[in-house]
């Protein structure tokens, strides 16, 4: 740095302007220059002794700005105020902990409407192993009439039809009492009309269509949904068979609970688990309706009645376990695999009645 | 005491006092910006700072105690109705003072032909100005000599006897702490103009010291 740049840079140095590179060079060259050396310290003296003797303000000043601020703040323009008012309130927005608790609020809010969106007891469906106490069981269904789907050994629980379909027309009951009163007569209007055209096509035969028709009037919940439920279920086991039925009278049973369509809908599903074979599902079914009085003495007798199917299917299942163990050579193995195991204890004596006349005299 | 907010409260020591709470080491620009979003005690933090180095740029520009202490009411107003406008592009002191400093030119236009009382003319107290400010620093610190408060008389005489340009620029740097880039945008002048000016009164002030004794010992 030579001196004529030290002059122009002299005043930013003087007052802290400088970067701290340039800063440095000047003050190096401040170090070996006697010539700059006079120069910055009569500027360096000057500033330091040139500073305005400063007169105190009057008392009163910062008070006065104070309340003619306060005053002015009045009198701002509404736009302006308003501007404000919101960018206080945006301060206090940005704030975490203002942020977390909307958070909290947002997941307990949208927890609470999910809740009550899902139908009640429809979605609980309870699956308990073969084996369980049956009075467990039997306390489940008292306690909420959603059915309890028990397996059949296997240990998987079969699933049940209450899909896309079944959850759109899930409407409560009460549903169709908080729908405008305006609406209440056409409804009831297309509501008989439609479930007479369903009961129709019911009667024809058309179980298809039937159970479609029907379908739509229990969606609409008016009058006529719980019948039309029930009836739709008929109709899927006239064309499709048990094994859909029996979902769809499931649903019936959970969603009118403590209706006579949904004990109706549990007979139902009984008789279709008991043909199908699912003797656990049909008996559950059966225990539940033995608290109904209306089905007590039904529901008892078709309990007794499945003791002998019970015994049946466990004949079956010894014969099956028989039929893995004996090997192929044993003639004897092979004629007990043909006969049930009550035909077969008989055939041992027979086989061992002519050896006895050779050892008698 | 003045109540501002139920944790702000200004202690009366001399007619404003201080601001009790946690702006102290808040920026100018950050108690702008809390002052925006209605925290009043931001804007008494700000009073605070830079009602009395405004005051006196009003009183060196106007020379007049009154029309100072109303041009500074009205300068912390303007801060006040233009709050919104305010924007981190230069710094607050920047603004304020180019806020004071186009009231002081206004003021000045306006009485041109009114005779304001000079620094120098006599106060109903009794004694000018320069003399209150030497009789106040003898008050304040017995120690210091006679010798300094010539100085200081004849510091401010000095100063007064600046051409405008260069007074103007000799304060804002002085006395205000603007940067010379910002002076230079504040006066719409090129920042070499304004080195110059400052170069000049710093030499015209060098002269004027260079008689007194405090000068020369610090030379030495």
């Amino acid at each position: 740095m030579d001196c004529e740049r030290f002059d122009k840079m002299s005043l930013d140095l003087l007052y802290d302007e400088l970067d701290e590179l340039t800063a440095a060079a000047a003050r190096r060259h401040l170090h070996h220059c006697t010539r700059c050396q006079g120069v910055w310290t009569k500027l360096r003296v000057t500033r330091e002794l040139s500073n305005p003797p400063l007169e105190e303000p009057p008392e009163d000043l910062f008070e006065s700005i104070l309340l003619a601020e306060q005053a002015a703040h009045k009198q701002l323009p509404f736009r302006e105020r308003f501007g404000r008012t919101v960018s206080i309130l945006a301060g206090y927005a940005m704030r975490p902990q203002l942020a977390m608790a909307a958070l909290l609020l947002l997941m307990v809010g949208s927890s609470l409407v999910f809740l009550r969106a899902s139908p009640s007891g429809l979605g609980r469906i309870g699956a308990s192993e073969l084996g369980a106490p049956s009075s467990e069981i039997v306390a489940e269904a008292k306690e909420r009439t959603a059915l309890v789907l028990g397996t059949e050994g296997s240990g998987d629980v079969e699933p049940t039809d209450v899909g896309a379909r079944g959850s759109e027309r899930l409407t409560a009951p009460g549903a169709a009492a908080e729908a405008p009163l305006g609406d209440a007569a056409s409804t009831a209007k297309s509501d008989k009309e439609g479930y007479g055209e369903a009961m129709s096509a019911y009667q024809q035969g058309r179980y298809a269509e039937a159970e479609r028709l029907f379908s739509e009037v229990a969606a609409a919940g008016g009058e006529k949904a719980a019948a039309a439920a029930l009836h739709e279920a008929h109709a899927a086991r006239n064309g499709s068979g048990c094994q859909r039925a029996t979902a769809l009278y499931d649903q019936v049973s959970g969603r009118y609970a403590g209706s006579t369509v949904a004990d109706e809908a549990a007979w139902q599903a009984a008789s279709c688990y008991q043909a199908l074979g699912q003797i656990a599902r049909a008996r559950a079914h059966y225990q539940a309706l033995a608290a109904r009085p209306a089905y007590r003495t039904r529901a008892e007798q078709a309990m007794s009645a499945l003791d002998p199917q019970v015994a049946l299917a466990a004949k079956a299942n010894a014969a099956k376990a028989t039929d893995a163990a004996a090997s192929p050579e044993d003639p004897t193995a092979t004629s007990a695999s043909g006969a049930s195991p009550s035909e077969a204890k008989p055939a041992a004596p027979a086989a061992a009645k002519p050896s006895q006349p050779a050892t008698s005299p | 005491m003045l109540r501002l907010s139920p944790h702000v409260s200004l202690v009366g020591s001399r007619g404003g006092g201080e601001v009790t709470d946690g702006h102290a080491e808040s920026s100018d620009e950050m108690l702008m910006v809390r002052y925006k979003r209605g925290d009043r005690a931001a804007f008494a933090e700000l009073v605070r700072r830079y009602e009395r180095a405004l005051y006196n740029f009003a009183l060196r520009y106007v020379k007049s105690r009154d029309a100072a202490r109303e041009l500074t009411q009205e300068a912390f107003l303007r801060v006040v109705r233009r709050a919104a406008e305010f924007r981190h592009e230069s710094r607050f002191s920047t603004w304020v003072y180019a806020i004071l400093r186009n009231l002081c030119l206004d003021e000045l236009r306006r009485f041109k032909h009114r005779n304001h009382a000079s620094l120098d003319a006599e106060l109903p107290s009794g004694g000018s100005l320069i003399d209150r400010v030497a009789s106040d620093t003898v008050a304040d610190d017995a120690e210091r000599g006679v010798e300094q408060d010539r100085l200081r008389v004849g510091l401010s005489r000095a100063i007064d006897a600046l051409p405008d340009d260069q007074r103007e620029v000799f304060l804002l740097r002085q006395l205000g702490g603007v940067p010379f880039a910002e002076i230079a945008t504040l006066t719409e002048t090129p920042e070499n103009t304004v080195k110059s000016r400052m170069r000049y009164a710093l030499d015209r002030l060098q002269k004027e010291l260079c008689e007194y004794e405090e000068y020369a010992r610090a030379l030495r």
